[in-house]
């Protein structure tokens, strides 16, 4: 029963993120209420309660979507806890289903697709993604958590084991995964119905955390109740909030530059850690 | 069970669709009894195809005449036919000039495949493999347009390639029986590539073309894909005793990869469609060409699950121009919102299962088949690149088609056949072990593939209880719970299909450089088409495949089988 806090932890560090996310949006100047994150999500819920609630409601498709997103999200947070046997293609695929019943999600409540391109952009991000967590696997010789978190147990946490190469080929595979991670996530549907944006919001945030906590048991295991993986995975939520607002501000050319510098950097680190 | 009530069994099984079809033909006048004829025809046909699988399953003799089907032939026809059945529900909406042609190459195409999976005859199998072409060819020369036609061309090569498959396999074997032969490498690429192309893996080519195309011919895709997965799984577990096939692996990697690119470029829904399918029977060749007993096993838990959702993605996706539909089709009301809450989620739920993510019924073979890859990859590097381009390929192509749901115009009888095929799929996606290791094992054993042995460490599927899956589902399924009960209910939304690629994006200049460099060939290629070339290449590579499959009966004929 332990793989059912997957999900909830999963979520809650997602909450962290997006809070993050709207600090660093605040200090770059773009968004003045960086608790809007949390607050506005009571408000579509007061909306969906409220009066005139029948155009707030969720469609079925955003429902279905959002059960998809979040049972992915939960399988990734289960595996990397070590709640559910988990390998590469396991926490691949869960976390492709976290995004993409997002997009389902998504596609059903904007006449178009807002913001345009988002899925295109997420679509050239899967290559660098792909690569990163492939590498960051392989850093550890093993396609499976239980093999990461072994030998982290023997040998301590993967941010701090050498040798020089492979360390940082984890580092940076962990850094192109953060960035990367929000790259490929739903936006989120602007002026939206309430439980459309509030089911986004659960999407985005199971996503996020999700891959935090994936980064956290490839970098700070072993996996358990334990300070350096707590400590992890919240880092790796901060970096990727912070990599979200940023990411959030690049527009054109320099989002392009953005996407091609990931794919070089992923395929740098899976030299490093080959190479190791 | 007696023999005799197994005989008519087969037969019922295999001939009974076609039978169906003529019934419907010679009725065509009272359209009421037609259809009741051609539906209780199918239906009972699609009830002794069943019966067959059971049979089998149970151990049972089955043999009648040349047909001896074995556990995995029975369960793929029958699956196919599923595929065909759900096409059939859609076709009832085709333009009445065009409506013949449909029903016929519907019947036909699925007697075809039916019998084609019954018998071990490499000379009844090169029979019977052009029918579901010329019964797609049939439909689209009822197109005026033409619209349909380029995808025949590469169907016909394909049909030529494994008609020169199985003569070659025959000149080694010495016999025209299906048997085991490891070593005969150039069959198995010739009858695996065009199975591929049949099967709609290779974009641009064959059935992907013509579900591409959109109109009434893409109709008839799921005999074709079910026809192409037999001939892979014959070729490669039965001749090829799931050999490992690096080259084919890869190639199967690249084909992955063309869908995504198509997924991005390509604006249009059947597309989009097309390009999920595609993915989808990409990973399905992957398993074979990986090999072994985890790429038989990751096919074995993908191949019934695919024609399921594949059925299922016709039924719900399918939107044909209006040129195409029945005039009482045209001026029906749009369809009450409850069938669109039914239908939209059935479709996103096919769609996931085609793109392997959690629950879909692809799930479980998707990852079983990627950690045959990434394990493999660990000795072998050149399958790690081939693991990651399949991932690439299932992730671009899902988040292409998501927006195919919220366009479901789905009328009540689609609807409801859609949510149960999405009930069959999550089942099939989270009871995976459950459901289908009785199947795995009779049928591993029955081919004698290699056995999966737990303390040899291959990747398996764990046998994750209810408990654990239930643990991890539950949460999900409560908050979601909790904000539709806040709502107090549904919000219909439908909405157009909206392309990944959106049109200001396709006007920059470097895609628009891109798009003039492309217009030459495919001006070409529209003139050759408009002066019948297409059509005559396609007769040649058809005729070729027939007198190879002549070849095969006049050996058949000396040596006794006639």
């Amino acid at each position: 029963m332990i793989a059912a806090i997957g999900l909830p932890l999963a979520l809650l560090l997602g909450i962290v993120a997006d809070l993050v996310s709207g600090g660093a949006g605040r200090a770059l100047g773009r968004d003045r209420r960086w608790w809007g994150r949390l607050t506005d999500r009571w408000g579509e819920v007061r909306r969906l309660w409220g009066k005139g609630r029948a155009s707030e409601r969720a469609s079925a498709l955003e429902a279905v979507g959002t059960a998809g997103a979040l049972l992915g999200s939960g399988i990734v947070g289960a595996a990397a806890i070590g709640a559910v046997p988990g390998n590469l293609p396991l926490v691949y695929l869960g976390l492709l289903g976290s995004t993409a019943g997002g997009y389902l999600a998504a596609s059903a409540s904007a006449p178009e697709e807002r913001p345009p391109g988002s899925r295109l952009r997420a679509a050239l991000a899967e290559p660098a993604f792909v690569t990163a967590l492939g590498a960051a696997f392989l850093r550890w010789g093993a396609l499976d958590l239980e093999g990461a978190s072994g030998a982290q147990e023997i040998l301590g946490p993967g941010i701090v084991v050498g040798p020089p190469a492979a360390l940082a080929g984890l580092v940076v595979s962990a850094v192109v995964i953060l960035i990367a991670g929000p790259l490929r996530g739903t936006p989120a549907p602007a002026d939206g119905p309430g439980g459309a944006s509030f089911l986004a919001a659960l999407c985005r945030w199971g996503a996020a955390g999700a891959t935090g906590l994936l980064v956290a048991s490839l970098v700070g295991g072993p996996v358990g109740p334990d300070v350096v993986f707590a400590a992890a995975a919240v880092g790796s939520v901060v970096v990727l909030g912070v990599a979200e607002a940023l990411a959030g501000s690049l527009r054109g050319r320099t989002g392009t530059l953005l996407l091609v510098a990931l794919t070089v950097l992923a395929a740098a680190g899976a030299v490093l850690v080959a190479s190791a | 069970m007696s023999a005799s009530v197994i005989a008519w069994t087969i037969a019922i099984a295999a001939i009974g669709p076609a039978a169906a079809g003529l019934i419907w033909l010679g009725l065509a006048r009272w359209p009421r009894v037609a259809r009741a004829g051609l539906w209780a025809g199918i239906l009972l046909a699609h009830a002794a195809s069943w019966a067959v699988f059971w049979f089998s399953y149970r151990g049972e003799e089955v043999v009648w005449r040349g047909a001896r089907p074995t556990l995995l032939g029975a369960t793929l026809a029958a699956a196919t036919e599923l595929g065909i059945i759900l096409a059939l529900v859609r076709a009832g909406s085709v333009a009445p000039r065009r409506l013949p042609t449909v029903i016929l190459g519907l019947t036909v195409g699925a007697s075809a495949v039916v019998y084609g999976a019954y018998v071990d005859s490499l000379l009844v199998i090169a029979l019977f493999l052009p029918v579901t072409t010329l019964a797609a060819a049939m439909v689209s020369l009822g197109d005026p347009r033409r619209a349909d036609v380029r995808g025949l061309l590469s169907l016909a090569a394909a049909d030529a390639a494994i008609v020169a498959g199985l003569s070659l396999l025959e000149a080694r074997l010495g016999t025209t029986m299906l048997t085991a032969d490891p070593g005969a490498t150039l069959s198995y690429g010739l009858i695996l590539g065009g199975a591929a192309v049949k099967a709609g893996v290779i974009p641009g080519l064959g059935t992907w073309r013509l579900t591409a195309a959109g109109g009434p011919a893409s109709l008839t895709t799921p005999a074709l894909r079910g026809h192409a997965l037999i001939l892979g799984a014959v070729v490669a577990l039965q001749v090829g005793m799931a050999r490992e096939a690096d080259p084919a692996a890869v190639a199967a990697g690249a084909a992955l990869l063309l869908n995504a690119v198509a997924a991005v470029l390509l604006r249009r829904g059947p597309a989009s469609l097309a390009a999920s399918l595609g993915a989808g029977a990409g990973v399905a060749f992957l398993a074979l060409s990986l090999g072994g007993g985890v790429g038989g096993r990751g096919f074995l838990a993908l191949a019934p699950p695919y024609l399921l959702a594949a059925g299922a993605a016709m039924l719900l996706g399918w939107d044909p121009p209006e040129d195409d539909l029945a005039p009482r089709e045209r001026d029906r009301r749009p369809p009450r919102a409850v069938w669109g809450w039914l239908g939209a989620p059935a479709l996103a739920v096919a769609l996931g299962s085609l793109a392997g993510v959690p629950p879909g019924g692809g799930f479980p073979g998707s990852w079983l088949t990627l950690s045959l890859a990434t394990a493999r990859g660990l000795e072998e590097p050149l399958l790690l690149g081939v693991a990651g381009a399949a991932a690439i390929g299932l992730a671009v192509t899902f988040l292409s088609s998501a927006p195919l749901s919220r366009a479901v115009r789905a009328r009540a009888l689609p609807a409801v056949l859609g949510a149960v095929a999405a009930v069959g799929l999550v089942y099939a996606g989270l009871q995976p072990v459950r459901l289908g290791i009785g199947w795995w094992l009779r049928v591993e054993d029955e081919l004698g593939l290699p056995a999966l042995l737990p303390a040899a460490g291959a990747p398996d599927l764990p046998p994750v209880g209810g408990l654990r899956f239930a643990a991890v589902l539950l949460p999900a399924l409560l908050l979601v719970a909790a904000v539709v009960g806040l709502g107090r209910g549904i919000r219909e939304a439908r909405g157009p299909f909206a392309p990944m690629l959106s049109a200001r994006g396709g006007e920059q200049p470097r895609f628009r450089r891109a798009a003039a460099i492309l217009e030459r060939p495919r001006r070409i290629g529209r003139r050759a088409s408009d002066q019948g070339l297409g059509f005559g290449v396609a007769l040649v590579f058809e005729v070729a495949a027939v007198v190879l499959a002549a070849r095969l009966l006049l050996i058949g004929a000396r040596s006794g089988f006639l």
